[in-house]
């Protein structure tokens, strides 16, 4: 088993006695060499001063010639039983007198070496100067083995390896003990691990131990089982979630797709499968332009060019072609996807497709214009009669309540010529039949034209209006009135307590700002974003008697559209509202 | 230089008295004393290393140390030689002789080459008191000496009457007694 796979208890228990092991080791080299030269240095030191004693008693018998007695001094050397040779040389190196006395020469070197001692071929030789009185008289030979050394260091190896051998095995003891104290936290820690693996129940937690290591270890691995576990719910929470949505996107009744950045579709539901007869298989993967009628394809691209700026896209209607190369009219809601970091990684759209209701409209535009023609053919013969009534009466000075009476229908039949004209003008745009008809004019005329017959609708309020004289328009003149018309017939409804009216024109270098200002009921910022739409009307408890079909302010923003200019509202509630616009300014 | 210079002597002297007894002659023919005396002129010198003498045995501080040989002279130039140039205890050593005696007492060292007892005596107590007398008539000792020369196993040995050495207030290296003859 290698080290690596076995256990936790036997990897600690062999950490320690390695650890052991290895110091133990190491000591006993250490001291082994330091006793190793700590022997020799003795062992030297020994021979050298019996060298120099041997030396120092042998000059005599070197100076006198007395061989005799250089053996005996010799033979001293007995003493020391690890001394195997010794001998003395007269000063021309010759051999004087040698112990023991027969030994064979070739045991002893023919000729003095250099003084001092040394260690060779497992032996200490010294050479040692005989002198007496600084003369040189010969030299001393010395040979001694090392078997006191070798002895020595055999008894400290010996006590070594005793040593060595008890102290291991009290590792050993103790190792066994300590192992089980140092992995048991380690042990239930492993234990609570796979627990939770086996049981996937996060909310387990690991006992802590006493050992601060290893409680801030298991305080770690706690601490994480607490992410681990919101997290685990985050994600099962997310997972619930992803499946009601994708419920909802499933069993919507609009096809709702989505893609990446590039226009490729990734997702596409039962409702796109039903309205544009592909399967999720056969568009899954492929360009949405699959879906996009050729003449379409640059309004696609363009809508992918808003989209990569962060745009959403809201009920853009155009059309789309099904798979049996029908052509649909839909209505867009695109909207980004963004990744976790906001990055833009693609876009969710939702399709309704609105074909039948575009015939509906388009069936009701028919109708309103035909009804609105129908009505407006005996509205304009009712109205030249009143008329005709009216300057009659007047002629005739008859009677107040007849005067009175056919005033108040004239200004109603106006009115109602108004609407039908609106009427009209709305079919005509519903129906993309409106064309400009554009002309050169002075813009003074028209609005004194229109003031006065605004006026003529009411006596409560005073229209007011700067002069322009001079300032000439390119616009359709007609279109124009109509669009003051209705800005003047919008105040003078939304103005119930009556008061000024004014149109006030400001002329700048090549347009001229046309502004209609009341002191009316004002409308809400939040009201003012959808005042333009068709068919809206404010719901203001002041003005739920006043009459209209929320067509006015829709046909003032179209037909200003088609001039290349927009309509902008200024208004506060309670203190007044203020229509702008403006026109090209011919000088 | 000169404890080689003897050694040298000493070591061809022994060869030669071990291997050939006429060699006298030869040494002779070549200018030598005998070879005997060639290792006991050693000898003399050798004294100087193993005996002290007190400052009383010197007249001054830089007095030489005198050998002085009474009687016939046996060494020849051969002692010269051997003490050219060198020391004992620092003073120059010279060498003085006396064949018909005379006035021996400024001798540190006097080797008495007499063998008459009567004419010994005389030499002996004319002898200063620091002087080492050393010789080789067999009454040497017994007539006053210090050291007597003598032959055994072919090798010239040496008798001290240490008596005598301690007398003259000389002090001798107990590595000398040991090998010698102490009487």
């Amino acid at each position: 088993m290698k080290f690596q796979d076995s256990s936790i208890q036997n990897k600690i228990m062999s950490a320690i006695l390695f650890t052991c092991t290895v110091v133990l080791l190491l000591m006993s080299i250490a001291y082994f060499l330091f006793e190793y030269f700590s022997y020799k240095r003795t062992i030297k030191d020994n021979l050298s001063t019996l060298g120099a004693i041997i030396a120092s008693n042998s000059s005599a018998a070197l100076a006198f010639d007395s061989q005799s007695d250089a053996r005996e001094i010799l033979g001293a050397l007995k003493g020391n039983p690890h001394i195997v040779a010794a001998c003395l040389y007269d000063d021309q190196g010759r051999l004087f007198a040698t112990y023991p006395t027969v030994i064979s020469a070739l045991q002893l070197p023919a000729k003095p070496q250099p003084d001092g001692y040394r260690f060779s071929n497992g032996v200490l030789e010294g050479y040692e100067p005989v002198t007496q009185r600084s003369d040189r008289l010969g030299t001393l030979y010395i040979k001694s083995d090392l078997g006191q050394m070798y002895t020595q260091l055999g008894n400290l190896l010996f006590t070594a390896g005793l040593l060595f051998t008890i102290v291991l095995l009290i590792a050993f003891l103790l190792s066994v003990l300590l192992k089980r104290r140092i992995a048991k936290p380690i042990l239930l820690l492993e234990d609570t691990a796979r627990s939770i693996s086996q049981g996937h129940d996060y909310s387990l937690r690991a006992a802590r131990a006493s050992e601060e290591e290893l409680s801030s270890l298991t305080d770690a691995f706690n601490q994480m089982l607490t992410q681990i576990e919101l997290q685990n719910q985050a994600l099962l929470d997310a997972g619930a979630e992803n499946r009601k949505l994708a419920a909802v996107v499933e069993s919507s009744n609009d096809p709702i797709i989505s893609m990446t950045r590039e226009g490729i579709i990734i997702s596409w539901n039962d409702a796109a499968q039903r309205t544009f007869g592909y399967t999720a298989d056969e568009l899954i993967g492929q360009s949405i332009m699959k879906i996009v009628p050729p003449e379409r394809q640059q309004e696609e691209i363009e809508l992918l060019t808003r989209l990569e700026n962060g745009e959403g896209i809201e009920q853009f209607e155009t059309q789309r072609i099904t798979k049996n190369k029908k052509i649909l009219e839909v209505s867009l809601t695109i909207s980004p996807v963004k990744d976790a970091q906001g990055r833009i990684i693609g876009s969710s759209k939702i399709a309704r497709d609105i074909s039948e209701k575009k015939q509906e409209e388009r069936r009701k535009n028919d109708f309103i214009g035909m009804v609105s023609h129908e009505l407006k053919t005996p509205l304009t013969s009712i109205r030249s009669y009143v008329q005709i009534l009216l300057a009659e009466a007047k002629k005739r000075s008859s009677d107040a309540f007849i005067i009175n009476a056919l005033t108040r229908a004239d200004v109603q039949t106006r009115k109602m010529s108004h609407m039908i004209q609106d009427f009209l003008n709305l079919a005509r745009l519903e129906e993309g039949k409106i064309q400009l008809q554009q002309n050169i004019f002075e813009l003074q005329p028209l609005i004194e034209e229109i003031a006065s017959d605004a006026q003529a609708l009411t006596t409560a309020h005073h229209i007011q209006f700067n002069n322009c004289t001079g300032v000439k328009v390119k616009a359709d003149r007609e279109k124009i009135g109509q669009v003051l018309m209705n800005l003047l017939t919008n105040a003078i409804k939304y103005s119930p307590k009556g008061g000024d009216i004014t149109i006030t024109g400001t002329p700048q270098t090549d347009k001229i700002t046309i502004r209609v200002a009341d002191h009316g009921v004002g409308i809400g910022a939040t009201e003012q974003k959808k005042l333009f739409q068709r068919f809206y009307r404010v719901e203001n408890e002041q003005i739920q008697v006043v009459s209209g079909f929320g067509i006015g302010l829709y046909l003032v923003s179209e037909m200003l559209r088609y001039h290349n200019s927009q309509i902008e509202v200024e208004s506060q509630e309670g203190v007044g509202s203020s229509f702008i616009f403006s026109l090209n300014m011919l000088n | 230089m000169s404890g080689k210079k003897y050694t040298i002597r000493i070591f061809i002297a022994c060869l030669i008295l071990q291997a050939v007894n006429a060699s006298t002659t030869a040494a002779r023919a070549q200018g030598k004393p005998p070879l005997e005396y060639q290792i006991k002129a050693a000898f003399l010198f050798n004294f100087t290393r193993f005996i002290h003498w007190p400052a009383s045995a010197y007249s001054s501080p830089d007095a030489p140390f005198v050998i002085g040989i009474a009687g016939n002279d046996p060494f020849g130039s051969y002692l010269d030689d051997l003490v050219n140039g060198e020391q004992a205890e620092g003073h120059n050593i010279i060498i003085r002789r006396y064949p018909d005696g005379g006035d021996i007492s400024g001798c540190q060292l006097l080797f008495v080459n007499t063998f008459a007892p009567a004419k010994l005596k005389t030499i002996l107590s004319l002898a200063r008191r620091n002087t080492l007398t050393v010789g080789d008539a067999n009454s040497f000792v017994n007539s006053g000496g210090m050291i007597r020369f003598f032959k055994e196993d072919n090798r010239i040995k040496m008798e001290i009457k240490l008596a005598a050495i301690k007398a003259a207030k000389l002090e001798i290296s107990a590595k000398l007694l040991q090998v010698a003859k102490v009487k």
